[in-house]
């Protein structure tokens, strides 16, 4: 499940969703696909709920070294709130 | 005088200066052209000859900002100080206005600019790149609105000078530097609002180049409402300031959720609406009714096994019935508590079994019933004409067995005094001389009793 990326498990959704609409869909593969939907639904929200915000500040250029650091706003650092 | 007027030309004629100011007083003549360049209080005439004058009359209006260089000096006749300006240019927003729009039809007719170049921004990103200046307010603005909106995504930060002679090398490589090292899904090039010379970087070909080159799409926010930028121009997606390049950037976390439980909630009416569509075959499979005619000629029997089926088909239906209103039930657990649906898919899938379990039986039963029926029929009609006769023999002979009269065929009789019908068990129970009336097999006797013994006697 991890490298599915989000735009994919929204693609994968919409082909389900079209798919369990088929008159001629045998039963049990309508339940597989409904199973398979409510997984990437939980999924998507584990992901959107879970991750917290990573914001980084790239270092460096191209021909020496390139690294990212932990961006911090001037601001905060300012005002040591945070 | 004029001896004093050369003496102070000479001495002006030293300084030769750059000055802007805002064009007065312009007064074209063939050879040689008179304006003042003005600056809130101050004035200075100035005067151009030749080339110089010809060229600068078809660029310069009244009230425009020009730039000038020149020598300063006195005009000896009139002893009227002025400048003799020998190169002069629009200055400001007038010539950086001019600039853009040249520009801006030149990279235009490349087909820079087009639509078609123009490429949809991912719905989802998984990661941003931001180029902007770390001071400032469009860094914050990009980075609170990205993080608060949408968490889940990583965000990049380049740093880079949005202003001055440096401005535009940073911006393209930056953007350089993403395209090969660091592969976001999308770029966000933002900066705060400013003059149309701050925004200048943003108007270069080097950085419309950059853009357009890029295969990261880019998202530009530049300046506030007004301000467009050939930068904007060129990229895929163009927000107005850097606030609303971020809010295009990424979608809205909460959206993504509700479109989420709008998913989750199709696919159970989806699904739903399958089990129904399985329920109607069913019904159409459970009216086609093979024992119909059975039934007649079967009477009973056949009634049996209607009633039967009907049964089952009930049961089937009250199974589909509950399914339905467990999919219900779920489906608004769902909206309310979605955690709590994670058994529904193998619930469901129990619930199937079952009733395809119950459905192959009942079709098994029925098949074999509709074999089995009119033999099983038969059987039991001549088993009950063969129970039925058997009895009545049974009951005949027995009938004979207990008849008196089966007694007097072997030879027995049966004797009773005379006018009663009560038998004779002891010869005590008569007189001598009594007259007794004796039952044979065939016919009777009238006889008379001439004397008697007694058991002991008899047995003896």
């Amino acid at each position: 499940m991890e490298e599915i990326t989000f735009g994919g498990i929204m693609r994968r959704l919409e082909e389900i969703a079209s798919a369990l609409e088929k008159q001629d869909l045998e039963l049990e593969e309508g339940l597989k696909l409904f199973e398979e939907g409510v997984k990437l639904v939980r999924e998507a929200r584990r992901r959107l709920t879970e991750a917290g915000a990573r914001v980084e500040k790239l270092i460096g250029s191209l021909e020496e070294e390139l690294t990212t650091e932990e961006f911090r706003m001037r601001e905060e650092e300012e005002s040591g709130n945070d | 005088m004029g001896e004093v007027n050369r003496l102070a030309d000479g001495l002006l004629q030293e300084v030769v200066v750059w000055v802007e100011g805002e064009v007065s007083n312009l007064k074209p003549y063939p050879q040689y052209l008179f304006f003042s360049l003005t600056e809130e209080e101050a004035v200075l005439p100035c005067v151009m000859f030749g080339d110089a004058a010809k060229e600068a009359s078809s660029i310069l209006r009244e009230g425009m900002r020009a730039l000038a260089r020149g020598r300063l000096g006195i005009y000896v006749r009139r002893g009227q100080y002025r400048m003799n300006v020998y190169q002069l240019q629009e200055a400001g927003e007038g010539r950086l206005r001019r600039e853009f729009f040249r520009l801006m039809r030149k990279l235009s007719a490349e087909g820079l600019f087009d639509e078609r170049l123009k490429r949809p921004l991912p719905p989802y990103p998984e990661s941003i790149g931001l180029i902007t200046s770390l001071e400032g307010a469009a860094v914050r603005d990009v980075v609170t609105n990205i993080t608060r909106r949408y968490p889940c995504c990583r965000l990049f930060v380049r740093g880079v000078r949005v202003q001055g002679e440096d401005a535009v090398g940073d911006i393209v490589s930056a953007i350089e530097l993403f395209n090969r090292a660091c592969p976001v899904d999308v770029l966000i090039l933002a900066r705060g609002g400013g003059s149309l010379e701050d925004l200048q970087p943003f108007n270069s070909e080097e950085v419309v180049r950059a853009i357009r080159g890029s295969s990261i799409p880019v998202v530009t926010g530049v300046g506030h409402e007004p301000d467009l930028t050939l930068a904007d121009l060129a990229a895929d997606h163009r927000a107005s300031t850097p606030t609303g390049a971020a809010e295009a950037a990424v979608p809205s976390t909460a959206e993504v959720l509700s479109l989420l439980k709008q998913k989750g909630t199709s696919l159970e009416s989806a699904l739903r609406r399958m089990l129904h569509r399985r329920e109607r075959e069913l019904a159409v499979m459970g009216s086609r009714r093979p024992f119909r005619d059975r039934e007649l000629v079967l009477g009973e029997a056949g009634q049996r096994l209607a009633e039967g089926e009907a049964l089952i088909l009930n049961g089937m239906r009250g199974a589909l019935r509950r399914m339905g209103a467990e999919v219900d039930a779920h489906a608004r657990t769902l909206v309310r508590f979605p955690r709590d649906y994670r058994d529904l898919p193998r619930r469901i899938h129990h619930a199937y079994e079952r009733l395809r379990t119950s459905f192959d039986s009942w079709w098994r039963w029925r098949e074999r019933e509709q074999m089995a029926g009119t033999e099983e029929l038969h059987m039991r009609m001549s088993s009950f004409l063969a129970a039925r006769n058997s009895r009545l023999e049974l009951a005949a002979s027995r009938l004979d067995a207990l008849s008196p009269l089966a007694v007097l065929s072997r030879g027995y009789a049966i004797a009773t005094r005379r006018g009663e019908v009560k038998p004779l068990r002891d010869s005590r129970e008569v007189a001598e001389g009594e007259e007794l009336d004796v039952r044979l097999h065939r016919g009777r006797l009238f006889c008379e009793v001439r004397g008697r013994e007694e058991e002991a006697e008899v047995e003896r």
